[in-house]
């Protein structure tokens, strides 16, 4: 089974001394669904940043599909981050249509109009959200905003999806339904790391928690 | 080019009235900057070139042929003479005035400036006429300017390319901050650099060229108006009386017009990376 990401040693002290990742060890192989669980301003969020590449590292290493991080020139880091999907915490829309958030993103990035839009169609298909395409975006639902946010992850097919903090405030109806939706996913073949602060809704046979704590991580399952 | 003008033309459709407006003063101070620096050449009353005679407007003096015959010098004076453009003609050895070459010349008045134009077109035609000296001749007109002026003329060249790029600096701004989700959003999407950058300077370059096209528009309607009454511009700015002049403004304003909104465009790629426009900081 290829490894997809690699953390040895992982260090990492934020601008006023405090210790947020130490001495992290984590291995996540292609086609895992991984969960970082931990409470609030325990790493999480540092830790998909650094994954990222959105965040320079410190100390240790990261491989991310057999490149190491900290090696990589800026073009280089840029054409990485191209291959991993990354939905941030708090993920506001840009104030444009379902349809066009979407094609947005894949038109900068080289895509021409047809060609956007049939990547973002299908994106948006795998999420649930074809029936508001013309909808406003910031005018959605919280769990249609993650699901907008995952559809934006996902549209230009990365090798991994990162995503911080995707059932944060939303109820447990809707947690469960964006729990559903990252299995189903995993099954098509994303490689998923997503962070959560409490528990989870429920555990399922492909599902690898893994718990941060005081910035050192603890394989629960 | 494909992302160029689609990020081009969602970065144009960020822009609010107040944002817009802000573009437009930048615009007006560019373009003030542009009709300062044009006025450095085209402002001031003519003054002779050394060794050439003081002349008054509507003055010009004709250099004659030294093969011509005193009969066809005769026949020349009659003819000018009574043209109604000619206020007085007369005639004098090129000696006289110190000139180190042979032969006769006129020294002729028109009745205005802009009788002056055309007598010197029809002189010009004339056989045995080596040469004309006048204030419209764009390689005599040498442009005096107070020291005063020229300091004061200065100060607002300078005062206005700064108040652009304080302006243009506030305009980006506020700009890129109503775009700082789609920002965010390349930076997480991995878009280079490069994707962002050049919009925001086609912005600056476009705010450039729409002042020079208004730089060069003021300055050929002045052009015109100056022609149309030379006698009132002669005094105040001859050098809009220069056809060749006007042009050569124009075109270099237009580029000076085009280098600085490539500036204020520079100035605004700075601003892209501040730490708001990034998702983890």
């Amino acid at each position: 089974m290829s490894v997809i990401v690699q953390l040895s040693e992982l260090s990492f002290v934020t601008d006023d001394g405090i210790k947020v990742l130490e001495d992290v060890h984590l291995r996540v192989n292609r086609g895992d669904l991984v969960f970082v669980v931990g409470p609030a301003a325990a790493g999480k969020s540092v830790l998909l940043g650094l994954l990222g590449t959105q965040i320079e590292p410190q100390e240790g290493q990261i491989l991310v599909h057999g490149r190491n991080i900290a090696r990589l020139s800026r073009r280089k880091a840029f054409d990485l981050r191209r291959q991993i999907g990354l939905l941030p915490q708090g993920f506001i829309p840009l104030g444009k249509s379902v349809m066009e958030n979407v094609t947005f993103k894949l038109r900068c990035l080289g895509d021409f109009r047809e060609q956007a839009e049939e990547k973002a169609l299908a994106a948006l298909d795998q999420v649930g959200l074809t029936s508001k395409l013309a909808q406003m975006a910031t005018e959605l639902d919280p769990i249609d905003r993650v699901r907008l946010g995952i559809a934006l992850s996902i549209c230009d097919e990365p090798l991994l999806l990162l995503l911080d903090g995707p059932m944060i405030d939303l109820s447990s109806e809707d947690q469960e339904s964006v729990y559903s939706l990252l299995e189903q996913l995993n099954k098509r073949g994303f490689t998923i790391v997503a962070t959560a602060r409490d528990s989870l809704p429920r555990s399922g046979p492909s599902i690898r928690i893994v718990e941060l704590i005081d910035g050192r991580v603890e394989e629960k399952s | 080019m494909n992302r160029f003008f689609y990020l081009f033309g969602n970065l144009l459709g960020a822009i609010s009235g107040r944002i817009g407006a802000l573009f437009l003063g930048v615009i007006g101070l560019m373009l003030a900057a542009l009709l300062i620096f044009a006025a450095f050449f085209l402002v001031g009353e003519p003054v002779a070139q050394e060794n050439a005679p003081a002349l008054a407007p509507g003055e010009m003096i004709v250099y004659l042929s030294p093969q011509l015959s005193s009969d066809d010098v005769q026949s020349l004076y009659l003819k000018i003479r009574d043209m109604p453009e000619t206020r007085t003609i007369n005639y004098r050895f090129t000696q006289e005035l110190g000139f180190d070459q042979a032969g006769g010349l006129f020294i002729i008045q028109a009745v205005n400036s802009s009788a002056a134009l055309s007598l010197q077109a029809v002189i010009d035609g004339m056989p045995g006429i080596m040469s004309i000296d006048s204030v419209t001749q764009a390689q005599k007109a040498n442009i005096s300017l107070s020291s005063a002026l020229r300091l004061g003329l200065l100060a607002a060249l300078i005062l206005s390319v700064a108040g652009s790029l304080i302006l243009a600096r506030h305009a980006f701004s506020l700009l890129l901050d109503g775009f700082s989700s789609e920002i965010r959003l390349l930076r997480l999407a991995g878009t280079p650099e490069r994707v962002l950058q050049p919009p925001v300077i086609a912005l600056g370059v476009l705010c450039g060229i729409i002042a020079a096209i208004f730089l060069v528009v003021v300055v050929y309607l002045l052009h015109f108006l100056a022609l149309s009454h030379p006698q009132a511009t002669l005094r105040a700015a001859c050098g809009l009386l220069l056809p060749g002049r006007v042009l050569m403004v124009s075109l270099v304003g237009s580029l000076i017009g085009i280098v600085l909104g490539g500036l204020i465009g520079l100035l605004g790629v700075s601003l892209t990376g501040r730490e708001r426009f990034q998702i983890y900081s």
